[in-house]
């Protein structure tokens, strides 16, 4: 990380929760049914300087140490917390069924590793992505949009227009919603056909194609895929990318979950149940993988609590 | 079905030692245990000659139980439905009886007896059961009753290769198939009338067989060898792939001196290519995938048994965890593994939820098309584990695991009544799991009955726990137990680094009495004070005083494989040639390997055979007792054959390598009976 990067500060908590698997669910799609999605390009030319406004979902706070921390507007309590203290974290307000990301703390996940490379020339405004995952009952959403900071006047201005990415629930409605999409980019190329050897099939081009995971209502997560890539995401949304080479690739890790549960004890009538928050972990494991009998490319994913509930509570719906 | 020719049987085994008197007195196989207990009757089913005269075929056909689901792949456990109720058939290895359990009520109907210990069961298409009996080299064939509460009777045994112990039918149901443990081959038997079609080679401990979903080729797996056997079942001939098994460890890294060592060392074993290989182990079970078709499912171990050209500290270089589960996955159009199946990333310990205790001792698998889910018993930690069946790595994909009482040795699924039943042969109970019930429900437990004198009871029940216990600090640090490297009580084919230089794992089953001192070294003058050392170097805590006696009970007291050895016609006069050429003073065999019966003098010697990382030149002399299946062979594993052993060697061990090609193979074909 530059030193200029350094400027931009976002807080990570990762607990990791004592391990007691609970419960189970899995999902098997054909690779084909999760979206193809096109992320949009990371944005060049950046301005010298960007007048301080109010029209912005970022916030901007210079800190203590001559450095600044962006927020979401719609970023997670208990982040903002960290990261503001308790002071602060009136000013900010959070949405139900959204969750966001600032900056780099998904700068592992290929697809979006550039975020915060482009810069004015005296690296006082930069270009900062958010990633706001939006979560309705009928489907959901990953929004990408990128933005100038300047970390001088703590100005910020859109950089380029919103773009919407459509998600796939690929995990079971009983369990914890984990969303995917999925990228393509040309592959290597491939032998043209005049080239081939007799009897040798000539194969098509392909293309690299890679699904990302999307949870979210996380305090982070950490992820390794087969190819030895390791993925960690320090805020409200965890990204994890799978590889997929020569039609197989896996990713595992586990996210620490924020939930909302529920007293199970019996209650006087008309006793709302007492409800408090609650952090579990995780275990997510997911994989595409394609024999010679599969027409496509399958999408697996499982998932598994590591950690028990409190007695006598229970999760509310998720 | 032929009548048995004249034969000597072998085998040492204290628990074999009665069935085997009355098999020499010329009588026919009889049940060697009164009936269970527990308000079931026991009545004989026992193959006599008689009824082998008779044939196989259905007295009775139409009438009785038939199989649940078209499974065709034998299992401990075996489904079949009458009406409206489902009984699972139990084989039960320590009373050599078959319970019937009627899944409904819960409640044990009645127990078969059978001719001899049962390894696995395989309802036909027309009802007939098959019970596979590891300790007769027989199929025996049972008919069941129209009244699923009677006993079922006994229609023939079929003579197969030694110690059968897994059975699989074709998709056409045309061919019952039977693999032989000990005496590696698979025998074809024909679907209707059980005659035998064909017997062919296999290489060291196969066990489960699956066949393919067109029936062209089985599949089969290997306890040891760090394969999968693909034999075609089709071409006449049946040719036989093997399809590699070991895995890539992207956190090991060696010297390029120790890879090329590995390497040689490995030489010929399929997965011989280089340092950051694993070596497949512990591969006793197969399962197919349904849904998605295509896929299967060989549940093992992967082993890295250290850098040969150091001396470590224990069993392996302790930088990584010895002994890996894996699950690996084969693509069944291609015979392939899929890679990402048998990969284990750098650093992925970090980024898997901590483990509960491995699956390092698996035996037994099955799958649930509805679920996609991958079902796997587990030794040692007495679970039963579910994985997610589409993942391209299983072993990372667990969704649920239930405990269950020890030694869960067999699972079925019953798919219609969705639930899976697994079988404890240790504590002897079935149990029965809700597969669409809550993630916390616990599996509902039948106690079956036993005889009241079990061929393992006491203390050797305690000791085949304790043996087989994984995940036991007491035992070891990282996990493992003695049946990691000693599977079954025998070996695992592999040479470890130890801190006394390369050390090949030997056999212990039927090996251990009168053949003091042990260690290659001859460092241990009892079993007890080994046990305690090799305890000690995994890094365990220790056991108590008694728990120690009881490992060394069980161990000294393990079931054997019953071999039979011609006593007339070409293979008879071949071997008594070799055992000529062996006490012959040209071969000097006998000097050392004392044709006591022990095969050893106790004492140590220098062989010229010192390896780099040897301290030590002195060798203890090793028992030649079931020789024949243990290669490969010396301290360091050097030979991959015992051929390779009399050919290779430079003479200071007896002298072999000038032998006549005849003299050569009378002596190859007289150790194999030892």
């Amino acid at each position: 990380m530059s030193a200029a990067a350094r400027r931009f500060a976002i807080a990570a908590s990762l607990t990791l929760g004592v391990v007691v698997q609970t419960t189970v669910a899995s999902a098997a799609p054909s690779l084909a049914d999760v979206p193809l999605a096109s992320l949009p390009p990371v944005p060049t030319s950046a301005p010298k300087s960007v007048p301080k406004g109010n029209d912005s979902p970022l916030r901007v706070f210079p800190s203590a140490n001559g450095t600044v921390i962006v927020v979401h507007k719609d970023a997670g309590g208990s982040q903002q917390a960290q990261q503001l203290g308790g002071n602060e974290r009136a000013k900010l307000s959070t949405t139900p069924g959204i969750s966001a990301c600032v900056g780099w703390s998904q700068q592992s996940v290929a697809a979006f590793r550039q975020t915060l490379l482009y810069m004015n020339k005296d690296q006082s405004v930069m270009a900062v992505r958010t990633e706001v995952l939006e979560e309705r009952p009928d489907g959901a959403s990953l929004l990408v949009s990128d933005f100038w900071v300047d970390a001088k006047t703590t100005g910020v201005a859109v950089a380029s227009p919103t773009v919407t990415i459509p998600l796939r629930r690929v995990s079971a409605p009983s369990d914890a919603a984990i969303y995917a999409f999925r990228t393509e980019k040309a592959a290597s190329p491939v032998p043209a056909a005049d080239t081939a050897k007799p009897g040798e099939a000539v194969k098509s081009p392909d293309k690299e194609q890679s699904v990302v995971l999307v949870a979210g209502s996380v305090q982070g997560g950490n992820f390794q895929g087969s190819s030895g890539r390791t993925m960690s995401s320090q805020c409200d949304i965890a990204f994890a990318e799978i590889d997929v080479k020569d039609g197989a690739g896996t990713v595992q890790g586990q996210v620490n979950k924020m939930l909302v549960i529920e007293e199970t004890r019996p209650r006087a009538p008309d006793t709302p149940p007492s409800t408090m928050p609650f952090q579990r972990s995780l275990q997510i494991s997911a994989s595409v993988s394609q024999t010679s009998r599969d027409p496509s490319p399958l999408f697996s994913i499982s998932t598994r609590w590591l950690t028990d509930l409190p007695a006598q509570f229970k999760m509310q719906k998720l | 079905m032929s009548p048995m020719s004249p034969t000597r049987f072998t085998g040492i085994s204290s628990r074999t030692g009665i069935a085997l008197l009355v098999v020499l007195s010329g009588s026919a196989l009889v049940g060697c245990g009164k009936a269970g207990t527990g308000g079931t009757a026991a009545k004989p089913a026992v193959p006599t000659q008689a009824r082998v005269s008779q044939g196989c075929a259905r007295q009775n056909p139409g009438v009785g139980a038939v199989r649940v689901d078209d499974a065709r792949v034998g299992g401990a456990v075996a489904l079949a439905r009458l009406g409206d109720r489902t009984v699972a058939y139990v084989a039960d290895e320590d009373d050599s009886v078959l319970h019937t359990v009627d899944l409904g009520s819960g409640r044990e109907l009645v127990t078969t007896q059978l001719g001899g210990a049962p390894s696995q069961i395989l309802v036909a298409k027309d009802g007939r059961v098959l019970v596979a009996l590891r300790d007769k080299n027989q199929v025996q064939v049972l008919e069941p009753a129209a009244n699923v509460e009677l006993p079922l009777s006994n229609r023939c045994a079929i003579d197969v290769a030694t110690e059968p112990v897994a059975l699989a039918a074709t998709p056409d149901d045309g061919a019952v198939l039977v693999t032989s443990g000990w005496g590696r081959a698979l025998t074809g038997l024909d679907g209707d009338t059980l005659s035998k079609k064909y017997q062919i080679p296999l290489a060291r401990e196969p066990r489960q067989i699956v066949v393919s979903d067109d029936g062209s080729k089985a599949f089969i797996a290997h306890v040891v060898g760090s394969r999968v056997s693909a034999v075609d079942l089709v071409t006449p001939e049946h040719p036989v792939r093997t399809v590699d098994m070991s895995g890539q460890d992207d956190g090991i890294f060696r010297n390029r001196r120790s890879a090329a060592k590995v390497a040689s060392l490995l030489k010929g074993a399929p997965g011989g290519k280089g340092s950051q290989q694993r070596m497949g182990c512990q591969s006793f079970t197969l399962a197919k995938s349904i849904d998605p078709p295509g896929r299967i499912f060989a549940p093992q171990v992967l082993v890295d048994p250290g850098d040969l050209e150091q001396q470590s500290s224990g069993y392996g270089d302790g930088r990584r965890p010895a002994e890996v589960a894996s699950i690996g996955v084969i693509d069944e159009g291609k015979a392939e593994p899929m890679p990402a199946s048998l990969h284990i990333a750098a650093n992925e310990a970090q980024h898997r939820g901590a483990a509960k205790g491995e699956c390092l001792l698996p035996r037994a698998s099955a799958t649930d098309a509805k679920g996609k889910s991958l079902y796997v018993t587990c030794l040692g930690i007495d679970a039963v584990v579910e994985y997610d069946a589409v993942s391209a790595d299983p072993r990372v994909a667990e969704k649920r695991r239930w405990n269950v009482p020890a030694g869960p040795t067999g699972v079925a699924i019953d798919a219609q009544g969705r639930r899976a039943v697994v079988w404890s042969q240790f504590d002897q109970v079935v149990s029965v799991i809700a597969l669409d019930g809550e993630p916390t429900a616990k599996p509902t437990l039948l106690a079956l009955s036993r005889k009241a004198r079990s061929a393992t009871d006491g203390d050797i029940a305690l000791g085949r726990k304790l043996f087989h216990a994984a995940s036991d600090d007491r035992i070891s640090a990282d996990g493992r137990a003695c049946a990691s490297c000693h599977p079954d009580g025998r070996d695992d084919s592999l040479t470890w680094a130890t801190p006394e230089g390369p050390r090949n794992t030997p056999m212990l089953a039927g090996r251990l009495t009168q053949t003091a001192p042990y260690g290659w070294n001859g460092e241990s003058d009892e079993v007890k004070t080994h046990l305690t050392h090799t305890f000690s170097r995994l890094q365990g805590r220790g056991l108590e005083a008694r728990e120690v006696d009881a490992v060394v009970s069980f161990v000294t007291t393990m079931r054997t494989p019953v071999t039979y050895v011609p006593e007339a016609g070409p293979e008879a006069n071949k071997i008594a040639r070799g055992k000529v050429v062996f006490e012959s003073a040209e071969t000097q065999c006998a000097t050392c390997h004392h044709a006591d019966g022990s095969w050893v003098d106790g004492e140590k010697h220098d062989v010229g055979t010192r390896a780099a990382a040897d301290p030590n030149n002195q060798f203890d002399t090793p028992t030649l007792r079931f020789v024949g299946g243990t290669a490969p062979y010396f301290h360091d594993g050097r030979y991959r054959s015992l051929r390779d052993l009399l050919v290779g060697h430079d003479g200071k061990m007896g002298a072999t390598k000038q032998l006549s090609p005849v003299d050569m193979e009378s002596l190859e074909a007289y150790m194999r009976t030892l």
